[in-house]
């Protein structure tokens, strides 16, 4: 078979009026279902806010420590602007960083007395 | 409940969750019975999407059965089967009547580029994934779509994004019958935007890609041909097949991890002093005829990318881009599906237990096993 050659297929869609997204904007209609004006969700955002608190918003992960600083400051950047964005990576290093570091620590610091007490005991002799 | 969450770039944990809550009073919750891994899942496990937190639990594709109601959910009720649209939604805002529901203003409060998404960082809103046995589904009465009788789900999995995305991306290359599209990138987004251009009335879809079994899928699966991009200058391959000109229409279906520039892989992907690698963005520029069509679904993030925006200009292209707005594109979909035009469920190559996430995102990523895409059932059940 030819690559495209499958008549059940070609063209079924080819009318607009079967194409979902065509027009892309269609005559304004609520969604079944929809209210308006929708209840407001209690409790505070995760996600830090940019502008107003919307109708419903998430909340896994809140904001903490030190990344949870740098977060919050990049969000009171417009997000039009880079360093938004590039603070909000710093955010997600820094985050990072904070849950390695105790772990490094911990390893590092006694393997570094150890050897700071070696030094100098070999010095003394 | 168990999730599979984000532990740091290039990690995945399965970590015990607590489970869900109604936090307003139109969510609803539902119980995952499968749950699919995307391509631009691999761009948060690695560093790519700004703030993406320790600990959120990942995935935006899922399908299950609803289980609790918020008190003010209207025309669902428990124990429906239901397939959940990447987008949260309201329906009831500017965007959402006019049917861009991926553009609602009131479900995501970290920016105003889109709506809230499932597991897709708290620039997407901070809502936790549908990689889980239990997920919260605001407006759950507006945005679930029921499963029809007689479509399984994983066919019904695939509607919640590839499927979905793949045919707007299709749509928006504006076919009117007998157009050469070429899509770049054989992962499951691209194949399904094969398969739609196809169905759309495409004349000619021609795949591109690098991997030997991700081409062969798409013969199989889509009927088209195929082009190995390392094989020679690809831009001159699709001049010599279309007398000259180039295609009526590229869908670049890759996205902000594209390989083929090393500069931009260097610079963007593992420097992130730009927002990734625009290579097939740009290759799909230069593909593209004069007054042609480039459609551009695969994720890109801000800041700033390397674009040959001077080609796209000189050349008239139209450039059509955006979220999917899934609900639009759901029943269409679903009658594909039970018409038998479609095999959704044949790119699911793994299916696997939740527990096994964290092998089977690398086994994905690295493209081994001749993985396509991934199913994850939450609760244990293979089929």
């Amino acid at each position: 078979m030819n690559p495209g050659q499958d008549e059940q297929l070609i063209g079924v869609d080819l009318d607009p009026k079967r194409r979902p997204g065509t027009p892309r904007f269609r005559k304004p209609e609520r969604w079944p279902n929809a209210r308006w004006p929708i209840p407001q969700q209690q409790g505070e955002p995760s996600a830090a806010l940019h502008g107003k608190v919307t109708p419903v918003f998430g909340t896994a992960v809140p904001l903490a420590g030190v990344s949870g600083a740098v977060r919050r400051l990049a969000y009171r950047i417009s997000d039009h602007r880079a360093s938004h964005w590039l603070l909000l990576l710093a955010g997600d290093r820094g985050q990072l960083w904070g849950r390695r570091l105790p772990m490094i620590l911990a390893v590092a610091v006694p393997l570094a007395a150890f050897a700071t007490i070696r030094a100098s005991s070999t010095c003394r002799r | 409940m168990r999730a599979v969450t984000y532990d740091g770039p290039y990690r995945i944990k399965v970590r015990k969750k607590p489970d869900p809550t109604i936090e307003h009073p139109m969510d609803g919750i539902v119980k995952v019975s499968a749950a699919a891994i995307c391509g631009s899942d691999l761009h948060l496990v690695h560093g790519l999407v700004p703030d993406t937190r320790i600990g959120a639990t990942l995935g935006h594709e899922f399908v299950g059965e609803v289980v609790e109601l918020g008190p003010q959910v209207d025309g669902i009720r428990t124990g429906e089967r239901v397939a959940i649209p990447f987008n949260i939604f309201c329906g009831a805002c500017y965007f959402c009547e006019r049917g861009l529901v991926s553009s609602c203003e009131n479900t995501n409060p970290a920016t105003e580029m889109a709506c809230g998404i499932y597991g897709y960082s708290h620039t997407m809103g901070g809502y936790e994934g549908g990689q889980a046995q239990y997920v919260r589904v605001p407006f759950i009465g507006v945005d679930a779509e029921p499963i029809p009788d007689g479509v399984e789900d994983l066919d019904a999995l695939s509607v919640t994004d590839a499927f979905a995305t793949g045919y707007q991306a299709a749509e928006m290359c504006a076919i009117n019958g007998g157009e050469t599209v070429v899509v770049l990138g054989c992962g499951p987004v691209g194949l399904f935007a094969m398969k739609s251009a196809w169905l759309l009335g495409a004349g000619r879809v021609i795949a591109v890609d690098r991997v030997a079994y991700r081409l062969e899928f798409a013969r199989r699966f889509a009927n088209v041909e195929t082009l190995d991009y390392r094989d020679a200058d690809l831009v001159q391959m699709i001049r010599d097949r279309t007398e000259g000109r180039g295609a009526d229409a590229v869908i670049d279906a890759v996205g902000l991890e594209a390989s083929g520039s090393a500069a931009q892989r260097a610079l963007g992907v593992y420097g992130k002093m730009i927002a990734g690698s625009a290579e097939a963005l740009n290759t799909a520029i230069h593909c593209a005829m004069k007054g042609g069509t480039v459609v551009a679904i695969g994720v890109y993030g801000p800041p700033w990318n390397v674009i040959d925006f001077g080609s796209a200009m000189n050349k008239h292209l139209t450039i059509r881009t955006g979220q999917c707005s899934v609900k639009r594109y759901m029943p269409r979909l679903f009658e594909h599906i039970q018409e038998g035009r479609v095999d959704a469920q044949s790119v699911f190559t793994h299916r696997l237990g939740l527990e096994e996430a964290p092998g089977a995102y690398k086994t994905f990523a690295r493209k081994k096993e001749d993985c396509i895409k991934v199913a994850l059932y939450p609760h244990g059940t293979l089929h």
